[in-house]
Formats: structure tokens, C-alpha cells, sequence
């Protein structure tokens, strides 16, 4: 089973502006945990149920203006009824 | 029918996974009405939870206060092109909700270069990294103990490599080595390259050089059920 695949699925971003490199809009991150995170702590202030899984997804990944990042590993659950 | 969202964040940008899972028992949550702030489906343990303030500093010389593995300034054709020391404290906001300790605290090696896919907006894996962890943050134990709510791990296959305990993941394009007081994660998207690589390391044990014909030292005693301290 591979699982890499469906973290590579984008959310709907679009209206959000990203530093970019060229003529491409792109996106330069610190880390990709930080949206995760406000949307587990909005769960929870909201009551729902979650759960953390490790999934150890943290390769490298390197961006347009040359700087690497990664994701923490950490994968957040939340039921939502 | 109850829903379960993951929420991840994923090798190559902010993403998002959504699953709709059927109601099988096990160790899905226990109940469909929402339940008070606070409350967790999964095994967040006490010593988890309190990890966020039990976790080593952030060396203020930039240098990794745990061994560290290379493949040294090249690697066959692929020639070393970055290297990055990253430590930073637990996210506050995670650990309000009761995460584990999630922070950033690794030194990457990265070997050739990739080429950004045009029109996307995901960045790009080098085709060989080496990113090493304290296996006091980082270790194999963490699978079984975080599983999915509906109880399944993260698969993987046990081995060994240079003498020491190893797992391999992602049909062979990740693989994880126990090595000392670190946890050495070997990238790729190459199953022979990663492993030909992880099968290479050079590095320092305890500030004492370990050389490529050298077995790796064992794992730090507790260092891979999760019982090693920071």
C-alpha cells in the first residue's frame, strides 16, 4: 500500500495568494503542518472527536526558489458525524 | 453512516485526504454524537501529551544534538546539494488539541536535484535524501502507537541493514534505520537507489566517525519501542 499518492491531492486554495517564483504562481512553505493544525484546533473547539495518526510523511520536498521543506509526519482525524 | 476526515500534512504540499468510512466497530469513535472538546479516539498517552515540554532544546549552534548520517559529499552520480538543520519548538496550536510532540527537528541531506513540475504547485523529492531524526521524537514504535482510527497501521516490512534494525516503506521508496540515539529516514523514488544509499551511510556516533564498511551501532537502548528520553 502506498500512501504518498493521495497527500498530493490539493485543497482548494486558489483564492489564497502564494509567493511565487517566475511567472508561475507558486507556493513557498515554512512547513505544511501550520493549515492542518488551525483546522484540527478549529475541530476541536467546535467538540469533534479526533485522532492523531504517524505516518511518517515528511520527505523533502524542493521548491521553485530553491529552499526545502517537509511535513511534520503527522496525520490529524477528525469525525465529523 | 459515519465520516471520518483526515486531515494531513502531506510530502509535497498543503493537502488534503478525505475518506468516508463505514461504521465496522473496532476503534472507530465510539459514538455519532459529537463529543466534548478534548476528546480522543486514538492513544495520545500521558507521556505524549506532555511531550511538547519534555523535548530537548534547539542546540543554539545550529548542530544536531543527535547522531547524524550522510552519504557524504557524493553519492555515486548525485552530488550532495543541500543540506538543512531544521529545529523548531512544538506548534502550539497542535499541542493545544492534543497532539504529540509535532515539531520539526532534523538535518537533511539531499543528493542531486529534481525539476519542478510544471503547472503544479508542489515542489519536487530529490532523487536521494537523508533526513535524520532523534529516536527519542522519531522511531518505529510510533506506527503501531498512532495508528487510524479504524486501528490500521502504516505498513511496513521489517529488515535489516549494516547490522541493525531498518524498516522499509512505500514499496521501497522510503526506509527508516534504528541506528544510536537517531532514527535515519532514507528518501527516494528509486526502490534500489534508497536502498543501495541506506545501505551506505557514513556519520558520526557519538561524535566517533562511522565509516561506510563500518556496521551501524544498535539502536540506543528503549530507543525504538518509544522509551528513550529526551
Amino acid at each position: 500500500m502506498r500512501r504518498t499518492d493521495p497527500s498530493r491531492v490539493q485543497l482548494g486554495l486558489d483564492t489564497v495568494t502564494w509567493p511565487g517564483c517566475g511567472a508561475v504562481p507558486r507556493h513557498i512553505a515554512d512547513d505544511f503542518n501550520g493549515p492542518r493544525n488551525i483546522i484540527m484546533s478549529a475541530m476541536y473547539t467546535h467538540g469533534f472527536a479526533y485522532t492523531w495518526q504517524w505516518w511518517g510523511n515528511s520527505q523533502p520536498q524542493h521548491q521553485c526558489n530553491g529552499s526545502y521543506t517537509s511535513a511534520d509526519g503527522w496525520v490529524g482525524w477528525s469525525n465529523i458525524g | 453512516m459515519r465520516k471520518l476526515i483526515g486531515l494531513l500534512a502531506g510530502a509535497s504540499g498543503l493537502v488534503l485526504a478525505a475518506a468516508a468510512l463505514a461504521v465496522g466497530g473496532g476503534a472507530n469513535p465510539p459514538s455519532n454524537a459529537p463529543p466534548g472538546p478534548g476528546t480522543k479516539v486514538g492513544t495520545v498517552t500521558a507521556r505524549d501529551a506532555a511531550a511538547g515540554g519534555g523535548l530537548k532544546g534547539c542546540p543554539s549552534d545550529g548542530a544536531a544534538n543527535f547522531d547524524t548520517y550522510s552519504l557524504g559529499h557524493d553519492f555515486g552520480q548525485l552530488s550532495l546539494t543541500a543540506v538543512k538543520r531544521e529545529c523548531k519548538a512544538p506548534d502550539a496550536t497542535a499541542i493545544a488539541v492534543g497532539a504529540p510532540a509535532l515539531r520539526q527537528n532534523t538535518k537533511t541531506y539531499s543528493y542531486g536535484t529534481c525539476e519542478q513540475p510544471a503547472g503544479l504547485d508542489s515542489g519536487c523529492a530529490d532523487p536521494v535524501s537523508v533526513q535524520n531524526f532523534p529516536a527519542c521524537e522519531r522511531n518505529l514504535s510510533l506506527y503501531k502507537r498512532y495508528p487510524a482510527p479504524d486501528g490500521a497501521v502504516y505498513p511496513y516490512d521489517l529488515t535489516r541493514i549494516r547490522g541493525v534494525p531498518a524498516a522499509i516503506f512505500d514499496d521501497g521508496d522510503r526506509i527508516e534505520i534504528y541506528t544510536g540515539d537517531a532514527t535515519v529516514v532514507v528518501w527516494g523514488q528509486d526502490p534500489d537507489l534508497v536502498r543501495k544509499a541506506a545501505e551506505s551511510l557514513q556519520g558520526l556516533h557519538g561524535g566517533a566517525p562511522v565509516d561506510v564498511r563500518d556496521n551501524l551501532p544498535d539502536p540506543a537502548s528503549n530507543a525504538m519501542t518509544g522509551g528513550l528520553a529526551c
